[in-house]
This record gives structure tokens, C-alpha cells and sequence, in this order.
């Protein structure tokens, strides 16, 4: 059916046991998620507040212990299903003794990618997390930033329908993060849907639709990222290149007008945006340093 | 392409990468090369090529079976620790998938190793017997009596139960037997005794089998008789005695009089003398020629053989290894399982259990067999209790551990006796094949309940 979700939660809950079955925690409770086609959404929370065992329980990694749970209509554990999703867990956990493209090479295999489709898609991803120039270099050597980007590449590498991504920009420098976050608007944009978990709010706040708050296992708000954050009887006016005469006049006449003088600041950047300036300045300047290179354009088969 | 095949590679690729499975290498490689430099022999190249193969293949076998055990338990329970399961599971690959591919990728490192230990061991026995100062008489017989594969002949079981039977009858006529012990008990009694009887001979006595064979015999074919004494009956005085083969139309065809110590296998080696050729039975017997009295007694399964011109030496040593590499793939199985359900030391060490109880399958059958000692008044009802949950923990152990019970290929090689392709084939599907399906079952199933990836 063309309107039925891609991911649905309902009532879901998930409590972990120990060897004699007694109750130890409730890592989530009757939570309710609902994830639509070309819809990008964040799930928030404080560490263990249960985000990674929902995502878990929608993988079919772990059993959930109540509530119903649709992965692209069917359960979650049907293999089916694993066919049209990319999971990035919170660590990339890699075999150390493979290079990234061996790495891409085994997961392409579970996919029954063969032969030049899977190597243009490896080199295509490669290229598209900076890591084209690593070479023999074995995933094990590789910086935690690194480790992540293979770890984004192999969850793209089936180009899934539904991408999880659990703390994606984890680890990741600021180019890094910007670029996982172009990606999954681009993602987004293809009508793929993407549900993604961080603590990092401006990422979430950047890239998702709709989000849901967790505590405690529990869902604490939830809604459009626009809803949830607008606030009431506020109202933002911006103004470019005011001059100071200009600037005395406004505030005479929304004084005379509203009954008290408003104040005035000017804008400023936010700090990812005058980061990545500095940098690409630096970049044409002296050129590569070591480790990741820059990273390249989506890949085509994601486009 | 089915995910077993990249799970397939990708475990040997981890195999082969792990230290502790490249110390087991490399210590397979020193036991292959070096081991039987230093071996201590009787001085014979008949010695010294019973010794190596024993102790070469013999130790080999070990390592493989510590390797086999540690790479199959960590093959899973690794990746679940490591937590990289969880990559692997949220792709379109099956439980069955990943239980199977290690599985494989196990069996398949093993078994060329094996092959490998097999292969080497070979060349070595080849290069003794021809580097050693023989003339060719004494070098064919080398090949004739033991780099050869001699095919067992056993003696005809003569069914003694209805002779136990009419004991039972007679004695229970008699009011010879205590009234609280059951039928049952006395007629196995009976049957031991009888058995053991049909095996031994007094002073001055004699004891006869009767071999049917399974071809004619060939004028001038090697032929063996191989005895063994049951020496814990018999002390350490040597043993003398006559044996004599023949057969229907020719009695006395062939005559030996020895005087042995009742330890170890002995084997009398003749050529098949005209008048035996084309014969399809024999007849053997041993009279005991003791002056002291003694009783002489054999071992009652199979203490006496005949054996015939079998085949070659390296078919049979191929066999014996199949036979091994069989023995490891269900040990493989047991690993995979176990580093399916629980986390490596566990698995490591269930594992373990298991391979030594099967060592001592014996110990826990004596047990088995003797049971709570019924006489025993001042045993409390606890320690009854205690003594049936033992028994029945080993009941069960062994019922477990029956089909991995398989007479040693290596000591069978060792004493240049044949290994069938029968047997190897019937044991391959009737014996191998089941048990790694049950236990692939059992492992996949469990593993199949499993959680990947919980927080606590």
C-alpha cells in the first residue's frame, strides 16, 4: 500500500531480564512511531533513555516484550526486510583486518551485489566519505572518525529504502557531520526515509521532521520539529545593511506602537558554518592533510 | 550468491588472522618437523615407523581437535562479543546462514590441515624405509606387514544365550540362586562368564576359532594372526602356547609355538602356503602348554583376528583421516552451537567437557555398568539419591556420547589395519552427517532465540 508506513511502532516495550528471567530495566515503554516515506526522523534522549534498544527491536536484534512493530509492513527479523534497510550502529564495528574495501566488498556480498555494479558502488562510496585514498590500510588502524565513515558507506551500500542511523555523526569532525547531514537530506529528497538517534540536538534540529523525545523509555514529546519548537506570541524580524539613523527611527516608532522599546542584536553565524568557511579556506591554501581527504559529491547510485 | 559464501570467506580470512589459531599453526608445523627427530625408538624401522606414525598424526590430531575447538566456539561467540554480529545481522542474512558458513569455513581449515599432517607423515614414512640400511627382502616386508592396509578377518560369534538360558533353568531348579535377584541380572551374569569362558584355555587345554573369510585365499599372500591376552586376568608370567592355523581339508597346515607376556597386540606373520590357497575358512587354535597351571585368557572382543592382504598404505591413511576430519566437523559443530548460545570461556569450556568425556567414554561406562553397590546397608536414602542423579547424568553423557564413539582410525593405521571405504562411507552418512544435522538443529535453534546487542 502506497500510504502504509515504513516503520510502526505501537505500545512497544522492551525489558531487559537477567539469567533468572527477573526484571532488571525497562529500556522502553509503550512507545508509538510512526515513520512515513521521504520522512526524516530523530529520536532524542539523554544517555539510556532507550533510543538505541528501540532501534535495536525495529532491526529484530532484540525481541520486544510487548506492542506491535512493522518494518516496511512485514516484522522486523523477515530477511526480506533486511534487504531494503542500512543500519549504522552507534560504534562502527568493523573486522579490524580487513581494508575499507574489503569491508564494503563482505557487506556488498550480503547483499548478492557481484562484480562491476558492487565495485562501482564501493568505489562510488569510497569517494563520497573521503577514504578513496586509503588503500590496503586495515579498518583497524583507522581513527574512530574514519571507522564511522566506513560504517556510513556500508549502510548505503544496498541502496536501502530505510536508513537507521544511531549517533551517525558520533566521532565525526564538523565536515563530517555537515556531510552526514547533506547526505540524509539527500536521502530524504530520493523519498528514502531515514530515522535517526542522537543526543546531538543541532544535528537533529538540522536534518529531521519530526522528532521524539525519549526519557526513562518513555516518549516525552513528540511531533514536527517546527511544531515542537516554535514559540508562542514570538515573533523574529531580520533586516539586512540597517544604518544607524535607520536603525534609532525603528525602534522610536515600535516603541510608539507597542509600548516598550525592543531590543536589538545583530546576526551572527553559528559556529559549524564559520568552521567549515575557515576550513575550505584552508584547504585551497595548503592543500590535504593525512587521514580522511574531502569528501567527494553523493554517490551516484543514491542520486 | 547465498550469504553463507561471504560468512565462508570471510571466517577463514578471520582463521587465518587470529593469534591464537597461528600459534596453533605454527606449533602443527614444529610437531610435523621436529617431533620425530627426537623420538626415542627400539633401534627397528619397524619401531621407528610405528612411532612416528603414532606420535605424529597422534599429537597433529590433538592440535586440530584444541584448534577445531577454539575457532569454532569463538567463530560466533567472537563476533558476539566484539558486538559485529550486529552489522552482520541487520543485513539479509539468516541465522542458518551464519550458523552454516562458520561452520563450513571450521571443517574446511581443518580438514586441509589434516590432509596436510596426513601428507607429510607419508612422505617422512616413505623417505624412513627408503633411506633405511635394508636389504629388499627385509624393505618389502616393511611394506608388506606394516606401511600396508591389512584387511581384519573376525572369528565366527557363536551365540551362547541359549546355553545361558538353560543355565539359568537349571540353577533356578536347583534353588542354587539367591531369590531376591532377578532373572535378568543373573542371565547377563551368565552370559559375561560364558563368553569370557569360550575365551580362555587351561593348562593343557585348547581354545578354537573359526574364521569365515571373505575371498579365497591367493598362494603366497601375506597372512597375519593377531592375538591379544587379556593381561589384567593374567598377571605378568609369559604365556606359552601353540598355535596352529588350518583348514577343513588341511589340518595343521600352519604351526607356532611362542611364549609371551600377556601385554599388547602380538602378531605372527605367514605367506599363505599352497595348499591353503582357495580356501574360504579356517580354523585356529591355541593350546596352552603351561607347565604351572595357569589359565590363558583371551580378550573377548576381538583378542584374536586373522588378517588378509588389504590394499595400500596411503589410500588407507587418506581413509583414516576422513575419518578424523568427520570426527572434527562434529566437534565443530559442538563449538559453533556453543558459541552460538553462551560467550566464548563458557563455550571454550562446554566444549571442552565434552571431548574429555569422550576420552573417558570408557571411565563413565565402568561406572555405568557397576552402579550403587546394593549391599551397602548403612547408605543413607540422600546419598541413594544422590548416587541415581549421578547415574543418570552419566547415562545421559554417554547417550551423547555413543555416536562419537569410533574405533581409533589412527591406532588402526598405526598397526597397518584396513579402514573400509564402507565404513567410511556408511560412517559419513549414517553416523558424521546426522549428528552435525541434529547439532547444527539444536544450535541453530538456539541461536535463533537470541538476543544480539542487549544494553545490559
Amino acid at each position: 500500500m502506497a500510504d502504509e508506513p515504513i516503520v510502526f511502532a505501537k505500545d512497544l516495550s522492551k525489558i531487559f531480564r537477567d539469567f533468572w528471567r527477573r526484571p532488571r530495566a525497562r529500556a522502553v515503554d509503550g512507545i508509538n512511531l510512526t515513520l512515513h516515506p521521504g520522512e526524516v526522523y530523530g529520536l532524542l534522549g539523554p544517555n539510556g533513555s532507550g533510543k538505541s534498544t528501540t532501534i535495536k527491536v525495529l532491526l529484530g536484534l532484540l525481541h520486544s516484550d510487548g506492542g506491535e512493530v512493522r518494518v516496511l509492513g512485514k516484522p522486523p527479523r523477515d530477511v526480506e526486510v533486511k534487504r531494503r534497510v542500512g543500519y549504522l550502529p552507534e560504534e562502527s564495528y568493523l573486522y579490524p583486518y580487513l581494508d575499507a574495501r574489503e569491508t564494503l566488498r563482505f557487506y556488498a556480498a550480503l547483499f548478492g551485489l557481484q562484480g562491476s555494479e558492487r565495485e562501482k558502488r564501493i568505489d562510488e562510496l569510497l569517494e563520497m566519505v573521503g577514504l578513496s585514498h586509503t588503500g590496503r590500510r586495515r579498518v583497524g588502524e583507522f581513527s574512530k572518525g574514519m571507522a564511522r565513515r566506513i560504517g556510513l558507506a556500508q549502510a548505503l551500500i544496498n541502496d536501502p529504502d530505510l536508513v537507521i542511523l544511531d549517533e551517525p555523526t558520533s566521532g565525526l569532525d564538523p565536515l563530517g557531520t555537515r556531510q552526514v547531514k547533506d547526505i540524509v537530506r539527500a536521502l530524504a529528497d530520493r523519498g528514502k526515509s531515514v530515522l535517526l538517534s542522537s543526543h546531538l540536538l543541532a544535528d537533529v534540529e538540522d536534518v529531521c521532521d519530526r522528532i521524539t523525545i525519549l526519557y526513562g523509555g518513555k516518549v516525552q514529546a513528540s511531533g514536527p520539529i517546527r511544531d515542537l519548537l516554535q514559540v508562542a506570541n514570538h515573533l523574529q524580524i531580520r533586516l539586512k545593511d540597517l544604518e544607524e539613523d535607520q536603525r534609532t527611527r525603528l525602534l522610536d516608532l515600535l516603541e510608539e506602537q507597542l509600548g516598550e522599546r525592543p531590543t536589538l542584536e545583530p546576526t551572527r553565524k553559528d559556529l559549524e558554518s564559520f568552521f567549515l568557511e575557515v576550513v575550505a579556506q584552508a584547504r585551497r591554501e595548503s592543500g590535504e592533510g593525512s587521514g580522511t581527504r574531502q569528501e567527494g559529491e553523493l554517490a551516484e547510485f543514491l542520486r | 550468491m547465498t550469504p553463507i559464501i561471504p560468512i565462508y570467506k570471510l571466517t577463514l580470512r578471520s582463521i587465518l588472522r587470529e593469534r591464537v589459531a597461528l600459534s596453533m599453526l605454527a606449533l602443527l608445523a614444529l610437531v610435523l618437523l621436529l617431533l620425530p627427530q627426537g623420538l626415542q625408538t627400539d633401534g627397528t624401522v619397524e619401531g621407528a615407523l610405528r612411532m612416528h606414525i603414532r606420535y605424529s598424526l597422534g599429537f597433529s590430531s590433538v592440535l586440530l581437535a584444541g584448534m577445531t575447538l577454539w575457532v569454532s566456539c569463538a567463530s560466533i561467540a567472537g563476533d558476539l562479543t566484539s558486538k559485529r554480529l550486529q552489522m552482520v545481522l541487520t543485513k539479509p542474512v539468516g541465522r542458518i546462514s551464519l550458523w552454516w558458513g562458520k561452520w563450513l569455513a571450521v571443517v574446511t581449515l581443518v580438514a586441509i590441515l589434516a590432509l596436510l599432517c596426513g601428507g607429510v607423515t607419508l612422505l617422512r614414512i616413505h623417505r624412513m624405509v627408503q633411506q633405511a640400511e635394508l636389504t629388499d627382502f627385509q624393505r618389502e616386508r616393511v611394506y608388506t606387514q606394516q606401511v600396508t592396509a591389512r584387511r581384519p578377518v573376525d572369528a565366527e560369534v557363536e551365540d551362547l544365550t541359549p546355553q545361558a538360558e538353560e543355565m539359568l533353568h537349571s540353577q533356578r531348579e536347583a534353588g542354587a540362586l539367591p531369590e531376591d535377584v532377578s532373572d535378568d541380572e543373573i542371565r547377563a551374569n551368565i552370559l559375561r562368564f560364558l563368553i569370557f569362558s569360550r575365551h580362555a584355555a587351561s593348562a593343557n587345554e585348547s581354545v578354537s576359532w573359526t574364521f569365515p573369510l571373505p575371498r579365497p585365499l591367493g598362494s603366497g599372500e601375506p597372512l597375519q594372526i593377531a592375538y591379544q591376552f587379556d593381561g589384567s586376568s593374567m598377571g605378568l608370567s609369559k604365556v606359552p602356547g601353540r598355535w596352529v592355523l588350518e583348514s577343513p581339508d588341511h589340518p595343521g597346515l600352519f604351526e607356532q609355538l611362542i611364549e609371551q607376556t600377556p601385554h599388547g597386540e602380538h602378531v605372527i606373520s605367514l605367506e599363505v602356503p599352497p595348499e591353503m590357497a582357495g580356501v574360504s575358512e579356517l580354523k585356529l587354535t591355541f593350546s596352552n602348554l603351561s607347565e604351572d597351571g595357569d589359565r590363558v585368557f583371551f580378550k573377548p572382543d576381538r583378542g584374536v583376528r586373522l588378517y588378509l592382504e588389504g590394499g595400500a598404505f596411503s589410500p588407507n591413511l587418506l581413509r583414516a583421516i576422513l575419518l578424523i576430519i568427520g570426527l572434527l566437523s562434529i566437534l565443530a559443530a559442538i563449538g559453533v552451537s556453543a558459541g552460538s548460545v553462551f560467550s566464548l570461556p563458557v563455550a571454550c569450556y562446554a566444549t571442552s567437557v565434552i571431548l574429555l568425556l569422550q576420552a573417558f567414554s570408557g571411565v563413565v561406562e565402568e561406572v555405568l555398568e557397576q552402579g550403587p553397590d546394593p549391599e551397602d546397608s548403612e547408605i543413607t536414602w540422600m546419598s541413594k539419591a544422590v548416587q541415581e542423579i549421578q547415574l543418570g547424568v552419566f547415562r545421559g553423557v554417554l547417550v551423547i556420547l555413543k555416536p562419537l564413539q569410533v574405533e581409533s582410525p589412527l591406532g588402526r593405521v598405526t598397526r597397518g589395519v584396513q579402514i573400509s571405504s564402507t565404513e567410511v562411507a556408511g560412517s559419513v552418512f549414517f553416523r558424521f552427517t546426522p549428528i552435525v544435522l541434529v547439532i547444527s538443529a539444536a544450535g541453530i535453534f538456539c541461536f535463533s532465540k537470541r538476543e544480539v546487542g542487549g544494553a545490559v
